[in-house]
């Protein structure tokens, strides 16, 4: 079970007060008898009548907890076995309610990434939450924060209701470690490993996750001097991060995909195992070890900011603003190619500036999506 | 025989859509009744000739006699999207975001055909002044 | 899409819903028995069953253009397993690893793929809306679409079959999550709001023919009219205060009920003095931070008041004078906190700290909670029955309930030991179900 906040912590943030609702419940029973009382005289169907009988009776005994909840616990159904856990449907044991971030929590991933400057990577292995979790936080918080501003109006008892409902992940106190939120070196699992591949080995040759992933894109296994080199998988995760595009590739045509890599490679946090290496083999020099990783951590960090303005620079490239005066909106002018390649012999192809010419639009086809497939920010 | 350069309009009710083009203006005289097969390869005419410099030499002979509204054009150079997208990225709450407008154009095309006489229309003129093309029109008016 | 969606007893199917007849559906549900029927048939029950529950506003053909049948799953590696070994000894020997006495290693756990058949479903926006809690029904979390209520990345997007991409963010009107959310208005709170309806047709009427009629009269009108209303929230203030010592009054020994009747008086007074002051004229937000500065100036003074007690607030008060308007109006209030505390039980009138708590809350409270007739549900918010039986958050959503926005991560996964679609069903029916959708292909 996941830790929860404790209903005073949450006072002081959250503005609702639950007293209310705890005093509500002495009428419920009455409510419930009134309706049973008023099913007497009712002319409908006598299956539907006794079906509903049996409802307001379980509504009224068993399922009386359930109407109201109690302040940092969850209230879901009961198991068959008759105790009460962090799952809500009795019938599925795989699906487990998840705590989400408390309030504090969310507040300090804003703090630390926005105003002392730290990088989402840093952030995420500190607190233990995804990567993609701490961006969404910051966008989510940044959006609150100008609501706040503008004086809109905010569901606030609505929140606090909600964390007192659900699990939540509280912020550790100063100094001490934080509980991981979550798991943040999710390795996602390759369509390409879906199949068994009987690939025999000769026993004397260490077969490692750089070979499999090699068997598992049939791609050639690597020549001897080159796998020499590599002492451990993770070894080609510093120069994948430095450049993504010095994965390989097998394949011709449609059939090219690049070549698996380990998944010391593939995780989010791969600096992570470098660093679990280091530690290992040199357990008393804590202070180098740390350096060295805080080091790796600023060449990834550096490698990616570069990767990011240089996307950036070419989309200003061929992208430019023009904001007119007198007028209400900007235009923005981007670089279309009209040549014989870009528009092709006939002038017709498809992938040419413009709408085409003597070609039926599709879109009111059966199958074709007529809907936006997506909003652009 | 005039060129223009010309919005050709797509899209659907109430969402417009343009293509930049470049078109003949008016039909012309002396190929009108040159017939319906073959490929125009006189080289006096200018547009002609640089379609040819351009190996675009696929305009049919039909196309530089006739110039229909929605017929295909000698080139399309560029697109415009009139109906403005509102913009949710502003840093700065305070001040109101300008929705923008897209436009897409090849420069050096627009240039190219200007250069060799092409005739703008008054919206094309202004989306080319916006790209800096052409200086703003005169406005031979005031607005009352 | 045909409204067939009900709820009801008879067929016992479980629906995307708060209700309180899918509770109890859900409840005494129990997996259909397999025993003497045909494989074709226990596909097809458990198809019906869990279409009833994933995506029944979908029409069949759509759904099954949907499915997908690549499922998506992570592993959760952990580093120092990775940094460990390279992974030969998992291959070494004759292929399946070198095993050492007594290390069996960690017990697996199987991922649960079929749970995530209906997975292409929850990135449709209302389904979407539904898991972050912001509608209490698909249904409903449709018609917020329909309606125009929700937003994605900003703009508004009318389109419930709208398929979410990672990292998209949808928005709620919060009003509308509040009343999908909150417990249902009472007659009479009901007939308070038609009241309160018809009341501002009258007044508007007669402020159209005041305007017509006297200009000048209009802007007198205004002050007084909010002058009335600050009124009114301070006396549900002292209302507030009211039920906290009532609900509180077992607890509470006999001394500090009179302590909290002390600071009754205290407001009562308040309200009776401050009827010519600025404050009352003052919008509601800045009269409550003053409220709220006093707890806490109050609180700051506790300690050197109880060595010289009377003399700080006289001095206070003779300083007062010299200030400025909005400062004297907070002194003149705070003036009077001090002579209720203290004139009337003069050894021990200051609160505790857990009553200024007490207090501060109530007060937070009443200005985000307040009551209000003219909302279309039950003021102040409290959640609706039962909701706390359906309350979870999926992690592929990231949800800010305090402004009512989510953003969409990624896409649900499944994972060793869970799946993350939320659906009721266990794997004897979720297998059969992801089998019919592969027709033959399985």
């Amino acid at each position: 079970m996941a830790p929860r906040i404790q209903s005073r912590s949450v006072s002081t943030l959250l503005p609702y007060l639950t007293s209310s609702s705890t005093s509500k419940s002495s009428s419920i029973p009455s409510l419930c008898s009134s309706s049973q009382s008023s099913r007497q005289f009712s002319v409908s169907a006598a299956q539907q009548t006794k079906l509903r009988r049996q409802m307001f009776e379980w509504l009224a005994t068993q399922g009386s907890g359930l109407k109201h909840h109690v302040p940092g616990e969850t209230n879901y159904l009961k198991w068959a076995d008759g105790t009460q856990n962090n799952r809500p449907f009795p019938n599925n044991p795989n699906f487990v309610s998840e705590s989400i971030l408390s309030e504090e929590l969310r507040n300090e991933v804003y703090v630390r990434v926005i105003e002392k400057k730290k990088s989402p990577r840093a952030v995420s292995v500190e607190l233990g939450i995804d990567m993609n979790r701490i961006a969404a936080v910051v966008r989510l918080v940044e959006l609150e924060r100008r609501q706040r501003e503008k004086g809109k109006s905010l569901a606030l008892p609505y929140a606090r209701a909600v964390h007192e409902m659900v699990p939540t992940t509280p912020l550790a106190p100063a100094g001490e470690r934080q509980t991981y939120h979550e798991p943040i070196n999710d390795l996602p699992v390759h369509p390409a490993t879906g199949a068994q591949i009987f690939y025999p080995v000769p026993e004397s040759r260490s077969f490692t996750r750089v070979d499999a992933g090699r068997v598992f894109s049939g791609a050639p296994a690597l020549e001897k001097d080159v796998s020499d080199k590599i002492t451990h998988p993770s070894d080609l995760a510093e120069n994948l991060i430095q450049r993504p595009g010095a994965i390989e590739w097998v394949g011709k045509g449609d059939n090219a995909r690049q070549v698996l890599q380990p998944a010391d490679v593939r995780i989010p946090h791969p600096q992570l195992v470098q660093l679990a290496r280091d530690r290992a083999a040199h357990p008393e020099e804590r202070r180098t070890v740390a350096y060295r990783h805080a080091e790796r951590l600023e060449r990834q960090e550096k490698a990616e900011k570069q990767r990011l303005q240089r996307s950036q620079q070419r989309r200003a490239m061929n992208e430019e603003t023009v904001k007119p005066q007198g007028s209400r909106f900007s235009f923005r002018i981007k670089d279309a190619v009209v040549t014989k390649e870009s528009v092709g012999k006939d002038g017709r192809a498809p992938w040419a500036p413009g709408r085409r010419y003597g070609v039926p639009t599709n879109d009111r086809k059966r199958g074709t999506v007529k809907i936006p497939t997506r909003v652009e920010i | 025989m005039v060129l223009r350069i010309r919005l050709a309009r797509f899209g659907n009710k109430h969402q417009p859509f343009y293509n930049i083009v470049v078109a003949q203006a008016r039909p012309s005289t002396h190929c009108a009744g040159h017939g319906r097969s073959g490929y125009y390869r006189e080289s006096d005419e200018t547009g002609v000739d640089a379609m040819k410099e351009n190996q675009l030499n696929w305009t049919p002979l039909t196309r530089l006699s006739r110039s229909a509204r929605g017929a295909k054009p000698l080139e399309v150079i560029g697109t415009y999207n009139p109906i403005p997208t509102a913009r949710t990225d502003v840093p700065d709450a305070n001040v109101a975001p300008r929705s923008y407008k897209d436009i897409t154009l090849d420069k050096a095309r627009a240039k190219y055909w200007l250069g060799v006489g092409a005739q703008a229309s008054d919206p094309v003129w202004k989306l080319l002044n916006l790209a800096r093309l052409v200086e703003p029109k005169p406005k031979t008016y005031n607005k009352a | 899409m045909r409204n067939r969606a009900s709820n009801s007893l008879s067929k016992g199917k479980i629906r995307q819903s708060w209700s309180k007849y899918n509770l109890y559906n859900l409840q005494r549900f129990r997996s259909p028995a397999t025993a003497n029927r045909t494989f074709f048939q226990q596909k097809w029950t458990a198809k019906a069953l869990s279409r009833a529950y994933h995506g029944e506003q979908v029409r069949e053909g759509q759904w099954k253009r949907m499915f997908s049948k690549r499922i998506r799953s992570v592993v959760p590696m952990d580093t120092t397993d990775l940094a460990a070994d390279d992974g030969s000894q998992v291959s070494a020997g004759r292929g399946s690893g070198l095993q050492k006495q007594g290390d069996k290693g960690r017990p697996s756990r199987i991922i649960p793929y079929t749970q995530m058949a209906f997975a292409p479903l929850e990135r449709r926006l209302d389904v979407a809306i539904f898991r972050a809690l912001f509608a209490s029904s698909t249904r409903q979390a449709r018609q917020f679409v329909i309606h125009g209520a929700v937003t994605v990345n900003g703009q508004k997007m009318r389109h419930p079959s709208y398929l979410l991409n990672p990292g998209d963010l949808f928005q709620v009107d919060p009003d509308r999550v509040m009343f999908a959310t909150g417990a249902p208005k009472t007659k009479f709170e009901r007939r308070e709001g038609r009241q309160l309806k018809q009341k501002d047709g009258e007044s508007e009427e007669a402020e159209g023919e005041a305007a017509e009629a006297k200009p000048k009269e209009d802007t007198e009108k205004k002050p007084e009219a909010e002058k009335e209303d600050s009124r009114d929230t301070l006396k549900a203030l002292m209302a507030q205060a009211k039920t906290i010592m009532s609900t509180d009054k077992d607890v509470l020994p006999a001394k500090r009920k009179q302590e909290l009747r002390g600071f009754q008086k205290a407001v009562r007074r308040v309200l009776s003095r401050s009827e010519t002051s600025t404050v009352l004229t003052d919008n509601l937000e800045s009269q409550f931070s003053e409220l709220t500065l006093l707890l806490n100036a109050k609180r700051a003074e506790k300690k050197p008041q109880k060595q010289t007690k009377e003399k700080p607030g006289k001095e206070k008060s003779e300083t007062a004078a010299v200030a400025e308007e909005t400062e004297a109006a907070s002194d003149k209030l705070s003036e009077a906190f001090q002579a209720a505390a203290e004139g009337e039980e003069v050894d021990a009138s200051e609160l505790t700290d857990e009553e200024f708590e007490v207090l501060k809350r109530a007060l937070t409270q009443m200005r985000d909670n307040p009551i209000d007739h003219s909302k279309p549900y039950a003021t102040p918010w409290r959640p609706r029955d039962y909701m706390s039986a359906f309350a979870f958050i999926p992690r592929y959503l990231e949800v800010n309930q305090n402004i009512c926005a989510a953003v969409y991560l990624r896409h649900p996964v499944a994972r060793p030991g869970s799946a993350e679609v939320p659906t009721p069903f266990g794997e004897s029916i979720s297998t059969p179900a992801y089998g019919w959708y592969l027709k033959r292909r399985w």
